[in-house]
């Protein structure tokens, strides 16, 4: 038999399989919907801003997609190229080889070439489907532009075709070296947790993780990393080197366990074994006893359920014990323990982060990709133990046993879900075990059983049964194997596909989140549901499992339809019959739950049916809003509220206004009232926009009363319509009603000419005077802005009455939980936090951070907080990351109580919070800049900046140091993901935090240190200190005003590069030689790079700037610093120093913003 | 009480016949059924241990409709199949327990005497506890059977159990089935007529899904008495042989000369002497319709 006989015979052989076409069509289809769903093809939606979106064929985002696909196609090499030498195997082909005149050589490389050539043929199918995607969507639509065959190119020669080349010669070596198909989509798998891993383990290190992974994915986009959107739609990938290491490797690693698999294969009959358990000793008898048959012990075959629960459990028990001696699942244990604590210790250990390790923590990321793996395990698992009388010839032996096919399917069903349960308490013990390593020993035990045993398990158990029912349909591992795949990847193409309804979305649930206040809160009550649904669902299915089960052979679909009509008899039908009347109910449940979900339609349709006809009013002259005065009830238990509400609208205009516009908040329930008769004349409903007029002008001065109640809408199963919790509630003013004309104005530029006076939080209102009462349930407090004046209980209920001493921002808040409180002072002002009872060790930290901004702030710029007290109120973390100062209460999420700040070398977390939202008293409180772009600048950036003064002052100059690289990293990673145009810093826009917190940091700070720090804080404090005086809002140009007439010409560059321009460096040193000068001096020759950009395009040079060099020596002491000047491109520079030079750093202080800093540093041998 | 078949069909999808219509009945002892390859005998054999369905016919079995009953058959059956495997890398003795429990074995003390007992009957006891899935080929077939004696079945079925065995082996083999083919219906599938010989009280020939003769085997052997003959021709004498009598088959002699058996009523003229009848002529005569 000769190499092209082989070959033909594959060739033919899978061509006339219907798998073949099952799996091709797949692989055309899939990706095609995939293409043309992200293109909105299903959604019928008309895109709004073409300048935000990112083309799905440029050459980056085809190179994107085929990442993902080629992650997909791996799974075709054990299904074609590992079943094609598998079967050889199998049916025991290969010891008929062994006598034939054929060497290994040709045999496998036949059967490797044909089998690869398959699987080239359908990885091009996805690149079609893309093609044909193009065409579908066409070039009106805006996500497609011109085709960018260097996309396709790129990703096909040096991603794909070299992944399936590498990983199909590791699977098809695999095979034959183990003999075992499952080998062969383990290596799969564990080559996407390969990936997975290193990415957790070299996040820090971008050239290792390019270099390290296994699908040159981090190698072919490493380039891309800081590309803005413009780029990505514009420029193609290129060859870089890290990339051609990275396919050298990995095709080098492909190659040797190829010829190493060739050495070891011969084409004899045993595959290499590894026996983990003992092989039986022969036992010699002591005595022979004579046996025959009639003598024969005599048992009566028990048949009742007690047998029958026996021979359950018997089952079970071996075929758990079966999978659980595998080393397929002990490889597996493994990996989804590696797995889980590589990730655990990125999110605890991100940058210059540290979080204590939470069971919250472990819960979250770590679990759905663990989770994610048990489903995988789940899938092969079933593979194994469905086919496991099969694959060892035991079926005849088992099959004509009395045993019930109901009791074998059930065993199955079972053993899996044991499997499930034991692999869950293994990622439980590898938490713990992580939380015990890390020092903290507070386990909760019933947060990990809830989640793993209440919200993850069912899900799983699902997966298990609708296995089990795959398997009894299909009796080949590789077609059970894609079907169980293709059904868990459509979970993340129900939406693309306008499934929208979870009763059609098989065991797909939305993300649960986790918080100590409310564990997982109201939405598991829907999940649960909703799981109820695809249980009873997976009941049916284990139901039809055992109804299509093949004990019997059936030869025919006749046959077999015969028999499954025989065995489904009426006494069969009652069962699922009986489940029926249950799904039914649950299913109505949902879908009356899902037709009453309220959504706001805020579509680019309505808004320009608004503007058409509401336009005229947008420069209508309004009141203002100066007096508010609420009454809030809260119910925690029944996650309502009801507001009562008062406003006083004084007309500060100089003309008299008979018409008031009147916008209530979208989710919820709004009914007002003005003082003055008046009528409706008009209103645009889906906006809740009305128009009224009075029956008597308000005159120029003259005020009017408005009353209005305000309720949240009727929560159901899937949405909670209102913020209010079951404990830790926090709202804000955002349910009130406002005045005027909200729609569609973007924010002006500051030295627009049209610039309306108002402030950047605030369209209708200025500073208003403000009382509130809070009311909530017996053991909860709450809060709102200002001083508590009084409380009292009443009909079982604690009532909580507040007032500001000055009229304040209209930016409010309503809390209420059960709080435990630390109380600290500063001065006369009392510091109070309000914390969840176990969140107790970062409270010192977070007073400090208030107690130094008010120290530092108030030196520098005077003016205490004008309320005794400050607040600091926790929150859960289900509503938000964010942490905000409203008048005198900080509110900070829950995430800022789990950081854990004991870590000496990383950024305080909680006290910088502390101090930023402390700091926004001056910059925010009592400064209030103009509703214009910028704003952010005064607010922001130089709230960021002053933090890091008072970090400074109170951790050091290294940890200053670190704050600053956190903001210059959060700056380049901002940008990457720029969906507009990148804004000045002095006009940049909401939205823009990597401008307006990370660059402003950086910037101000370059900025201060370059006219001397001492000056700077006296143009701040003569800006703060005309503005916070008056009742005039400022703008950034106002600010930078100040700043350039201060500084003298020789440093303007400094304010034109970092407040005007978006300029950021290139700086390298390239190389540094050391030599002898006499005994005592050495020289260093020291040559950089220092290349200005801006927007991303070199700049020609406008003018020279210093650059400081820093060179250390080994104990990392500062020898030498100072700034060098260059007039080129390129320079060198001579540096004397007496002790010995061992590494140079360019810009050690983060003045420039410089987007690779490895590159800056250098050490001298 | 016998096992009883009628009408028994079974074609499949490739066009092949393997049950014409077939009707037997078979009552206690060995019953041995021959056949050449294909013949029908693995189908025949898996409908009767409930693991196929035939097209169309009728079982009974101690009065009891196995095609409607299967469970209640399996409660008694005892099943050898031609070929089978074993769960990887475990001991006789955890798959003989196993097993007896999946055949209702609720007893602890009760499953391990049984098990004792079908170990030392088929002389496995030495190797109780090394892993099946590495016995030699007769081992495996004896644990075959040990495992099928687990519940004392009382329908047997073995299908072509000594085929691939060695000699001794297939003595040993054969010893340990006629021990049980004593008390109960034992149904044994074999193109080996030796076997058939040695074992068996009844018998049936089987060929392209039909039952051709059905009688025991001495009553077959007896039928021939008196009809067998044999001589030794040449090579070119054969073919002149073969037109002018019935040959029944031929062997070669110790001189490289042939020795041919004919089937004759009367003694044909020629150089040929009586030959006692063998069952291997009765199978052959039987196949060539002859008979």
């Amino acid at each position: 038999m000769t190499f092209s006989a082989i070959f033909r015979y594959e060739m033919k052989a899978w061509l006339r399989k219907p798998a073949f076409y099952l799996i091709a069509g797949s692989c055309y289809i899939i990706p095609l919907f995939l293409f043309i769903g992200t293109g909105g093809y299903f959604d019928g939606n008309i895109v709004e801003e073409t300048n935000t979106l990112l083309f799905l064929n440029s050459s980056f985002q085809i190179t994107s997609f085929l990442h993902l696909i080629g992650k997909f196609l791996l799974l075709l090499l054990p299904a074609i190229i590992g079943t094609t030498i598998y079967k050889d195997f199998q049916h025991d082909v290969i010891s008929l080889f062994y006598s034939y005149p054929i060497d290994k050589a040709t045999y496998l490389s036949a059967k490797f070439s044909s089998s690869f050539l398959l699987v080239c043929f359908l990885s091009l199918l996805p690149l079609l489907a893309f093609i044909s995607g193009e065409l579908v969507l066409g070039e009106g639509n805006p996500y497609i532009t011109s085709t960018s065959l260097n996309g396709y190119i790129f990703s096909y020669s040096l991603i794909i075709l070299p992944n399936l080349f590498v990983f199909g010669l590791l699977v098809f070596s695999v095979v034959v070296l183990f003999r075992n198909i499952y080998a062969g989509f383990l290596v799969v798998l564990l080559l996407i947790s390969f990936q997975g891993l290193i990415e957790n383990l070299f996040h820090q290190s971008a050239f290792l993780l390019a270099l390290l992974d296994p699908f040159g994915q981090y190698a072919s986009l490493d380039q891309t990393r800081y590309w803005t959107l413009t780029e990505k739609n514009q420029l193609s990938l290129g060859i870089t080197w890290t990339l051609v290491y990275n396919r050298i490797l990995w095709l080098g690693a492909g190659i040797s366990f190829g010829l190493l698999t060739y050495r070891r294969f011969s084409l004899g009959q045993f595959g290499i074994d590894f026996s983990l358990f003992r092989k039986g000793e022969v036992k010699k008898r002591q005595e022979k006893r004579e046996h025959d048959y009639g003598k024969l012990t005599l048992f009566q075959p028990a048949a009742g359920p007690t047998q029958t629960l026996f021979q359950l459990y018997t089952m079970v028990r071996y075929q758990v014990s079966f999978v659980l001696r595998h080393w397929i699942f002990i490889s597996f244990a493994l990996t989804g323990m590696l797995l889980m604590i590589f990730m655990l210790n990125r999110i605890l250990y991100s940058g210059d982060l540290t979080m204590l390790p939470l069971t919250r923590l472990i819960l979250q990321i770590p679990a759905l990709f663990y989770m994610m793996l048990v489903v995988f395990a789940t899938f092969i698992f079933s593979g194994m133990l469905m086919l496991l009388e099969k694959d060892s010839g035991m079926e005849p032996l088992i099959y004509s046993t009395s045993v019930p096919t109901s009791t074998f399917i059930l065993s199955k069903a079972a053993s899996l879900i044991l499997i499930q349960f034991v692999l869950l308490f293994i990622f439980m013990g590898a938490g713990i075990s992580m939380q015990i390593f890390n020092g903290y020993f507070n386990f909760d035990f019933s947060q990990y059983f809830f989640s793993l045993f209440i919200v993850h398990a069912p899900v799983l158990a699902v997966w298990a049964l609708l296995s089990v029912f795959v398997f009894s349909v299909t009796r080949h591992l590789y077609s059970g194997l894609f079907i169980l795949l293709l059904a868990w990847l459509a979970q993340f193409g129900y939406e693309q596909l306008g499934i929208a309804t979870k009763l059609l979305q098989f065991n797909t649930y939305p993300l649960l989140e986790y918080s100590d206040f409310n564990g997982y809160g109201s939405a598991l009550v829907g999940r649960i549901v909703v799981q109820i649904y695809w249980f009873l669902w997976s009941i049916l299915l284990l139901f039809a499992a055992i109804k299509l089960w093949p004990r019997v052979q059936m030869d025919s679909l006749k046959i077999k339809w015969a028999a499954v009509k025989n065995r489904s008899g009426r006494k069969w039908l009652a069962f699922p019959g009986f489940l029926f009347l249950p799904l039914i109910l649950v299913a109505y449940i949902i879908f009356g739950a899902e037709t009453s979900i309220y959504k706001v339609d805020e579509s680019q349709k309505v808004l320009s049916e608004f503007t058409e006809k509401f336009h005229v009013l947008k420069d209508l002259p309004q009141p203002r809003i100066s007096s508010v005065s609420l009454r809030v009830d809260l119910y925690p238990e029944k996650h309502d509220f009801n507001v009562e509400g008062e406003y006083v609208l004084v007309n500060r205009t100089d003309v008299p206004i008979d018409t008031i516009l009147i916008n209530t908040s979208m989710d919820e329930i709004t009914e007002y009232q003005l003082e003055t008769p008046g009528r409706e004349i008009d209103s645009f409903s889906p906006l809740n926009f009305y128009v009224a007029q009075l029956s008597r002008s308000l005159m120029p001065g003259d005020s009017i009363r408005m009353h209005f109640n305000v309720k949240n809408r009727p929560n159901t199963l899937f949405q909670r319509n209102s913020g209010v919790l079951g404990n830790g509630t926090f709202l804000t003013h955002d349910i009130l009603p406002r005045i005027g004309y909200f729609f569609g104005q973007d924010q002006q530029t500051p030295d627009s000419s049209s610039l309306a006076d108002n402030h950047y939080q605030s369209r209708d209102s200025d500073l208003v005077s403000y009382r509130a009462t809070v009311s909530s349930t017996a053991d909860q407090v709450a809060f709102t802005n200002g001083s508590l004046i009084n409380d009292w209980q009443e009909n079982g209920r604690n009532y909580f009455s507040y007032e500001t001493t000055k009229p304040v921002k209209f930016n409010f808040h309503f809390n209420s939980g059960k709080f435990d409180s630390y109380t600290d002072y500063w001065n006369d002002i009392l510091i109070r936090i309000y914390h969840h009872q176990e969140h107790t060790q970062n409270l010192e930290a977070i007073a400090s951070g208030v107690k130094a901004s008010l120290e530092f702030n108030h030196e520098l710029f005077g003016y205490a907080p004008s309320e005794e007290r400050i607040n600091v109120i926790e929150y859960p973390l289900t509503e938000g990351s964010f942490s905000t100062l409203k008048t005198n209460a900080i509110i900070m999420s829950e995430s800022v109580f789990g950081v854990n700040a004991d870590q000496a070398d990383k950024i305080n977390l909680p006290f910088y919070v502390a101090a930023h939202e402390m700091t926004h008293h001056w910059f925010g409180n009592m400064l209030i800049p103009k509703d214009a772009r910028g704003a952010l600048f005064l607010t922001e950036s130089v709230t960021e900046y002053l933090t890091l003064q008072i970090f400074k002052e109170w951790y050091g100059e290294d940890a200053a140091h670190s704050f600053l690289k956190v903001q210059h990293e959060r700056y380049f990673r901002g940008r990457a993901n720029e969906q507009g145009e990148e804004k000045s810093l002095i006009l940049v826009e909401h939205g823009q935090d990597y401008i307006s917190y990370g660059k402003g940091a950086a910037a101000l700070n370059a900025i201060a240190q370059t006219l001397g720090q001492e000056k700077f804080y006296s143009y701040l404090k003569e800006f703060f200190k005309e503005y916070a005086e008056s009742s005039s809002y400022p703008t950034s140009l106002n600010f930078f005003e100040i700043l350039e007439q201060k500084t003298p010409e020789s440093l303007a560059f400094i304010i034109e590069e970092n407040l005007i321009k978006s300029i950021t460096y290139n700086l390298e040193i390239l190389s540094a030689e050391l030599r002898r000068e006499g005994d005592k001096n050495w020289l260093v020759d020291v040559k950089y790079i220092v290349k200005p950009y801006e927007l991303n395009k070199p700049v020609d040079r406008v003018h020279y700037r210093p650059v400081e060099l820093g060179i250390y020596d080994t104990e990392g002491e500062l020898l030498y610093l100072a700034p060098i000047f260059e007039n080129e491109n390129q320079k060198t520079i001579r540096i004397e120093t007496q002790a010995t030079p061992h590494e140079l750093v360019l810009d050690p202080n983060y003045l420039i913003l410089d987007w690779e800093r490895k590159n800056n540093i250098f050490t001298i041998d | 009480m016998n096992l009883i078949v009628n009408n028994l069909n079974k074609r499949y999808k490739n066009g092949v016949t393997a049950l014409d219509d077939l009707s037997i009945e078979i009552g206690k002892g060995m019953f041995g059924l021959l056949g050449p390859n294909g013949a029908g005998k693995s189908t025949f054999m898996r409908i009767l241990a409930t693991l196929q369905y035939p097209d169309s016919g009728h079982i009974t079995f101690q009065g009891l409709d196995i095609l409607q009953n299967r469970r209640d058959l399996r409660m008694r059956l005892g099943y050898l199949p031609q070929s089978f495997g074993v769960y990887p890398k475990e001991s006789a003795k955890f798959l003989l327990h196993y097993m007896a429990i999946l055949k209702g074995s609720s007893s602890k003390k009760q499953r391990e005497q049984i098990v004792d007992e079908v170990l030392e009957l088929t002389n496995l006891t030495d190797v109780q506890d090394k892993f099946v899935s590495e016995y030699s080929g007769g081992m495996k077939q004896r644990f075959g059977i040990a495992q099928l004696l687990l519940n004392r079945p009382s329908l047997i079925i073995v299908d072509e159990p000594t085929a691939g065995l060695d000699p001794s082996e297939r003595k040993r083999f054969l010893n340990v089935l006629r021990s049980v083919g004593t008390e109960n219906t034992v149904i044994f599938s074999t193109h080996i007529v030796e076997d058939v010989r040695e074992l068996c009280n009844d018998m049936a020939i089987i060929n392209q899904g039909k039952i051709l003769n059905h009688q025991s085997p001495q009553k077959a052997i007896d039928d021939l008495r008196g009809a067998i003959w044999q001589t030794n021709v040449s090579k070119a004498g054969l073919q002149t042989l073969k037109k002018t009598h019935k040959v029944i088959s031929e062997n070669y002699g110790e001189n490289n000369d042939r020795s041919v058996r004919v089937y004759a009523t009367d003694k044909p003229s020629g150089d040929f002497r009586p030959a006692p009848p063998t069952l291997e002529d009765v199978y052959f005569l039987t196949q060539d319709g002859s008979k």
